[in-house]
């Protein structure tokens, strides 16, 4: 028997090395095995149960006649073997076959799933047309646009499919409602754009307002003074206080890298610390943030090269040293520039020509502005936005429609192939150009029919859909090989997969060199992508609903009488606690493991003060460090919440949501007939829920499963339904939070837990990699993909479970880099004719 | 006087007094609008005819004519009731009704309860799932986690096609609780199913709406009236017709659901459009004293579930659609049902409650508390006066579950009740038994046809049942 269960794991760290020559006879091939020690076996012990009248726990195992259905079946039968490792099954009231009989049919099983395994992928499954997730949408959007709100408010749920996400492709529906909601936000959007025909689309946080073209005039008029006003603001704002540059660029860091420090540092709070104006401080934040100018760039590129705080004291140091090197620069070039303005904008003679032209100072001053090569030299962004300025004050002054259409067009094509995420064609051009020019009529206002065409391309299915270019996968693939995807289409499965948004220009030019496909190139612009900000979809959108936490949104409700804590506040600093947890875990590259094990967490002000924990202020996350029970997923508010019953918690749910989420070994439903909590002893009020459920594991039907999930969730019950630690229950009685696993381990407290987990973490790994590839493919793990699995788990246990390691891997699999060739209707293969097989240990 | 004991009245046998309507306190002070934000036209104490002068001249909608459309509307609970407190016997005035079904003691005349009837291809699957999706079509719900999903067209969306087609909105399909987005990876079904009863495709839901504020738009919004989206919806078809030749045949039903959709939402553009109600600065114009509700999901329950219904009312009453489903929960909902005086704790741990009589009572309770909600929904039905009679007298109003008993998982002897329709020759006030093995599907082939569907069989029937 643990022969038989060594082996069951071996397949996941043992390394494949496929088509080494095998002792096993060639005789055995699977066909073989198949016939001569699996099928009678299950024939006489299986079938009386799971067969496909009865289909016993909804298990029909009659539907494979031969080696190639356990393949096709992978996932059904993986699961039937560990119920078969464990003696859950045949269960205790049936017909226990002989213990050599049943090793020998196991290992008959194994070997034809494992040598699949260990084969090398060679089928990247299906990929599907697929719509954009609602949370796709909106970060679509907001890398569109710059705006981020929450635009699909309202619309109905992305139902999940395959393992369990919601990007699941053929579950994302369009509907007529679904339509007319879009089409309401899609002018909600285009209002917030404001156009003009140099410089283009443009959008503001506030909607704009419809313009006719006077009013157009008069705004576009009023954006040349904002322009000058933001160049002066923009640089002239510190020149009273030389000696304070040095200590804006640093306050400047410092409130970027909040998220770095682990507290949010305000500006008011880093104005106070260094003696500075705190508006001042705010402004140039925000300018930085917001500005599109070039001259922010400088600084911003100087702030962004210095280093992050760093862990260790002698790393904190090394990293002052270079924070304070890098400030003087910043300090200086502030400095610098604005000396340089100073002088070009207040020159004596500039003034005595304004007047001697008899011109209005600010007309002339912006003509001679345009003239001087020295201001163009320093600050090359906010000249050229004067330069655009003024020319579309020219342009809007006398507007011929073909003149405004020829200088928009331009900016038109840029956002439709950002929205697309692919260059579009003449014919796409010539159209949309016929449609700003129709618009125009029916509208009869430039910006307006401007408005209407980017709400136009926001509702095509070009933006809503993605659609990979199915005109290279058909070349090559006559034999039934492998496509690559077009280096376009990989850079939009990355962004997708990691941002869950566009591709950034980094991205598209990475992609557009033709060298993504290169390994090393790819594996650079997953480590990159995974350190930028927008990787926080990972831990709202990926780990949330892998690790469940997106779950407290749609739980019952606990029970406000008793938990009158429990509100929507508390619910957001969980998921944020959670977020947070395995965004740093990104971007520190730790291992995997943590998310089981670890002494820290991150809280903020209210979860600190639930939890008993002293000296933390604000609404932030912080990094805190902390004892082992509450480190890692088993110690998150989030967990303990979402396996609560409204009233107490659930040693039940606790338990199957570890088998489930940690381990990937779901327990099968309960039968219909039985409670949670069960019968004869059901009304007698005095007993624990533990001791119910003793009783409840005395049926021998119920212990298969019970014996499995109660003692896990035994261990837990030094948790109440929010994560509070205690000692005393619901009933108040002294919490007994030994849980005696399987093996006859006993697990003492969630530590005890951590460790019975942790001795099984290549089943923890098989999961991760499975639930990772199938949120990057969008689709539901299939046989076919068992060797990317494995070769996955493989790279992780080489590199420590580092989680880059995992999106890496992923990244360059075979599925996620390559489809299915077009005529391949099913491109099964027949991995049993390969070769030897190898021997089971 | 105390009503808890009231509702935990120990008796569980038929009982007959009209006078021990279990109501909880909260329904009541909720009951008839108390704190429900839509008031309700003023049609409703007017003479018929003026009433439909009024809501021909203020709304958008069908012709007021003087025989009123037969209107539909099914309303689902999930996980079943405690069969044993589910009982009615009799005819008439004289039908007894036990402990759960007290509440429809008022309008035992207007009902028919029926007994037998079940869903021969639920029985197979999940507990829970199958036998929610196929509650309106009667199909084979295809395992699975969310490949290839497949449950049938629901019979509402038939009819919602057929007779419904030139409405201004096809049919109303609301619910209380989101669309679960999950795999249930214990019994390998994905919780799209278990939030749909109404599918327009046999592979596609009918997304259900939450929101109140977003169901009212869709009903008295002029968002879609605005000609701008007829030039949209005409180009990015253009879009989608040319995607639809670039792309693998498998995918272009993806596609084909969005040039539907498109078409669809044409179709209500133009259908808005040429009776559209606006202010001149644009805004929408509503049936008199009638205010949107708020934004947002309503903190109580029991608003919500309110508002939701008082929608269907209000879509019918001004002609806005014929055919509406509302859900009470999604499959293995376990809504915390702690508002209700004696209960404590989530609907579906409650509904397997294991014989442990607290629990029993607790479920029943539950059941109880959607036959209020339903009742009151037939109150107000029978307050609108419509032509000759009232808008409950040309409504028929479906009432039940895909679950009889919920703690074994049954879906033999449905709870179903049918509500309503005195004016459209429904013989009412009657307790049906039907022979073993009925398929419900029957029931829905006899509503398919008062609602003008041409339809001989339907699911696993090829006769419609007698109404």
């Amino acid at each position: 028997m643990l022969l038989f269960a060594a082996a069951v794991l071996s397949g996941v760290l043992a390394g494949g090395l496929p088509g080494v020559p095998g002792a096993v006879a060639r005789a055995d091939t699977g066909q073989v095995l198949w016939a001569e020690k699996v099928q009678p076996f299950l024939e006489y012990y299986c079938f009386d149960c799971h067969d496909d009248t009865l289909q016993r726990g909804d298990v029909d195992l009659t539907q494979a006649s031969g080696p190639d259905d356990l393949i096709a079946g992978f996932d059904l039968w993986e699961k039937a073997m560990v119920q078969f490792r464990d003696q859950q099954m045949p269960p205790a009231s049936a017909e226990q076959p002989p213990e050599k009989e049943r090793l020998a049919a196991g290992e008959a099983m194994l070997a034809i799933l494992e040598r699949y395994r260990e084969g090398e992928p060679t089928d990247p499954g299906p990929t599907h047309v697929r719509r954009l997730t609602a949370e796709e949408f909106r970060r679509s959007v907001r890398d569109l646009t710059g705006i981020d709100t929450d635009w699909t408010k309202g619309f109905p749920a992305d139902p999940a499919g395959g393992e369990g996400f919601t990007n699941h492709a053929s579950t994302l529906y369009v509907s007529p409602m679904w339509m007319e909601k879009l089409l309401v936000v899609g002018n909600r959007i285009a209002s917030h754009a404001s156009i003009t025909p140099s410089t283009g689309i443009r959008f503001y946080d506030a909607p704009v307002g419809e313009r006719t073209d006077s009013q157009y005039l008069k705004a576009m008029k009023a954006h040349v003074a904002v322009v000058r006003g933001r160049i002066l603001e923009g640089l002239g704002v510190y020149e009273d206080d030389a000696d304070a540059f040095p200590r804006y660029a640093l306050a400047l860091w410092r409130n970027k890298q909040a998220a770095a420090l682990g507290k949010g540092v305000s500006p008011k709070v880093l104005a106070q610390e260094q003696g500075l104006d705190p508006d001042l401080l705010k402004k140039a934040s925000r300018f930085i943030d917001q500005s599109r100018d070039k001259d922010a760039t400088g600084l911003l590129r100087i702030l962004r090269s210095m280093p992050r705080p760093g862990k260790t004291e002698a790393a904190a140091q090394a990293a002052d040293e270079q924070a304070q090197q890098a400030v003087k620069q910043a300090g200086q070039y502030i400095r610098d520039n604005r000396q340089a303005l100073k002088a070009i904008f207040a020159a004596p003679s500039v003034k005595r020509k304004n007047t001697a032209a008899g011109v209005t100072d600010e007309g002339r001053r912006y003509v001679l502005m345009l003239r001087d090569s020295e201001l163009k030299r320093r600050v090359p962004g906010a000249f050229k936005e004067l330069e655009h300025a003024l020319n579309d004050v020219k342009m809007a002054s006398s507007p011929s429609r073909g003149a405004l259409i020829g200088q928009a067009r331009d900016h038109l094509f840029a956002f439709a192939e950002k929205a697309y995420r692919r260059p579009i064609n003449a014919g796409e051009r010539r159209q949309l150009v016929r449609y700003l020019d129709d618009a125009w009529d029916e509208f009869g206002a430039f910006e307006m029919a401007m408005r209407q065409t980017i709400k136009r391309v926001i509702v095509s299915p070009n933006f809503l859909f993605r659609i990979e270019e199915a005109s290279v996968a058909k070349k090559g693939g006559a034999g039934g090989e492998p496509v690559p995807v077009s280096p376009n289409d990989l850079a939009i499965r990355l962004s997708y997969f990691l941002w869950s948004s566009l591709p950034d220009q980094a991205l598209r030019d990475r992609a557009a060199s033709g060298r993504l496909h290169d390994e090393q190139a790819l594996v650079e612009e997953v480590r990159r992508m995974l350190q930028a900000p927008q990787a926080e979809a990972l831990g709202s959108l990926f780990f949330s609903q892998w690790l469940g936490y997106q779950q407290l949104f749609e739980h019952p409700g606990l029970d406000e009488s008793i938990y009158p804590e429990a509100d929507d506040t508390l619910k957001e600093a969980m998921f944020a606690q959670a977020s947070a947890y395995v965004l740093d875990l990104i971007r520190r590259d730790g291992s995997l493991l943590e998310l089981i094990d670890s002494e820290h967490t991150f809280v903020n002000q209210d979860l600190a003060s639930l939890y008993g924990i002293e000296g933390i202020q604000g609404d932030a996350m912080q990094r805190i460090d902390c004892d082992r029970s509450r480190g890692g997923i088993l110690g998150w508010g989030a967990t303990h919440w979402t396996t609560a019953m409204p009233d107490r918690t659930s040693p039940v749910k606790r338990g199957a949501w570890v088998l489930e989420t940690i381990l990937g070994t779901p327990p099968p439903p309960p039968p219909a007939n039985v409670s949670q909590l069960e019968e004869e002893n059901a009304n007698d009020q005095n007993l624990t829920v533990r001791e119910r459920l003793e009783v409840h594991r005395d049926n021998p039907n119920c212990a298969a499963c019970h014996s499995r999930i109660d003692p896990i969730g035994f261990a837990m019950d030094g948790f109440d339904a929010l994560g509070r630690q205690r000692t005393m229950d619901e009933l108040n009685r002294p919490i007994d939070d030994v849980g005696q696993s399987v093996d006859g381990q006993k697990m003492h407290g969630v530590n005890g837990l951590k460790d019975n987990v942790k001795t099984q973490k290549a089943l923890f790994i098989r999961h991760a990699v499975r639930q990772t590839l199938g949120y990057a493919l969008g689709r539901a793990v299939g046989y076919y993909d068992q060797p990317t699995i494995r070769q996955i788990e493989e790279k992780l246990a080489e590199d420590n479970y580092k989680v880059s390691t995992l999106f890496v891997e992923v990244s360059k699999s075979l599925p996620f880099r390559y489809r299915r060739p077009e005529n391949a209707a099913t491109a099964r293969n027949k991995p049993l004719d390969q070769g030897p097989l190898k021997e089971s240990s | 006087m105390n009503k808890k004991t009231q509702i935990a009245g120990s008796d569980a046998s038929l009982n007959a007094s009209s006078k021990s309507r279990a109501v909880t306190r909260r329904a009541v002070l909720r009951g008839l609008g108390a704190s429900v934000a839509l008031p309700f036209m003023p049609s409703l104490h007017a003479s018929p005819r003026a009433a439909e002068i009024a809501m021909a001249a203020a709304l958008p909608g069908l012709p007021a004519s003087h025989t009123p459309p037969t209107r539909l509307a099914c309303l689902f609970f999930p996980n079943g009731v405690d069969v044993k407190n589910w009982k009615a016997q009799g005819s008439g005035k004289n039908m007894q009704l036990s402990k759960t079904l007290a509440p429809l003691n008022d309008f035992k005349e207007n009902m028919t309860v029926f007994e037998g009837l079940a869903h021969e291809n639920a029985k197979k699957g999940d507990g829970h799932y199958v036998k929610t999706a196929s509650w309106l079509s009667g199909e084979v719900v295809r395992k699975t986690r969310g490949e290839d999903i497949r449950a049938g067209v629901s019979m509402d969306q038939i009819i919602a096609k057929t007779v419904g087609a030139n409405d201004p909105i096809q049919s109303l399909v609301l619910g209380v609780e989101p669309t679960k987005s999950r795999v249930d990876t214990n019994v390998g079904f994905t919780t799209l199913y278990g939030g749909h009863v109404s599918w327009s495709s046999p592979v596609m839901p009918s997304p259900k709406e939450v929101f109140p504020r977003q169901a009212f738009d869709r009903l008295f919004s002029v968002s879609l009236n605005q000609r701008a989206n007829a030039s949209i919806l005409d180009a990015v078809l253009r879009d989608a017709n040319a995607l639809r030749g670039r792309i693998a045949a498998k995918d272009r039903q993806t596609l084909d659901d969005y040039l539907e959709s498109v078409r669809e939402v044409e179709r209500r553009v133009e259908a808005a459009s040429a009776n559209a109600k606006t202010t001149k600065s644009g805004a929408p114009v509503y049936p008199k004293g009638v205010k949107p509700p708020e934004e947002g999901l309503p903190q109580d329950k029991v608003d919500h579930m309110n508002l939701m219904m008082d929608l269907m009312i209000l879509a019918f009453q001004t002609n806005k659609t014929r055919v509406a489903t509302f859900m009470f929960g999604n499959a293995v909902s376990n809504m915390n049902m702690n508002f209700l005086d004696g209960v404590k704790g989530g609907h579906h741990s409650i509904s397997h409650h294991g014989n442990n009589q607290q629990q029993v009572d607790m479920y029943q309770k539950i059941n109880t508390f959607h036959v209020e909600m339903f009742a009151r929904m037939l109150k107000r039905m029978s307050d609108v006066e419509e032509g000759d009679g009232t808008l409950l007298d040309h409504s028929m109003i479906l009432y039940g579950s895909g679950l009889s008993d919920g703690n074994r998982h049954q879906s033999n002897n449905l709870p179903i009740i049918l509500a309503g329709g005195e004016k459209i020759g429904l013989n009412q006030g009657r307790v049906v038994s039907a022979p073993k093995g009925t398929p419900l599907c029957a029931l829905h082939l006899a509503l398919m046809q008062q609602m003008g569907v041409d339809a001989k069989q339907f699911g696993d029937a090829d006769r419609a049942i007698g109404l």
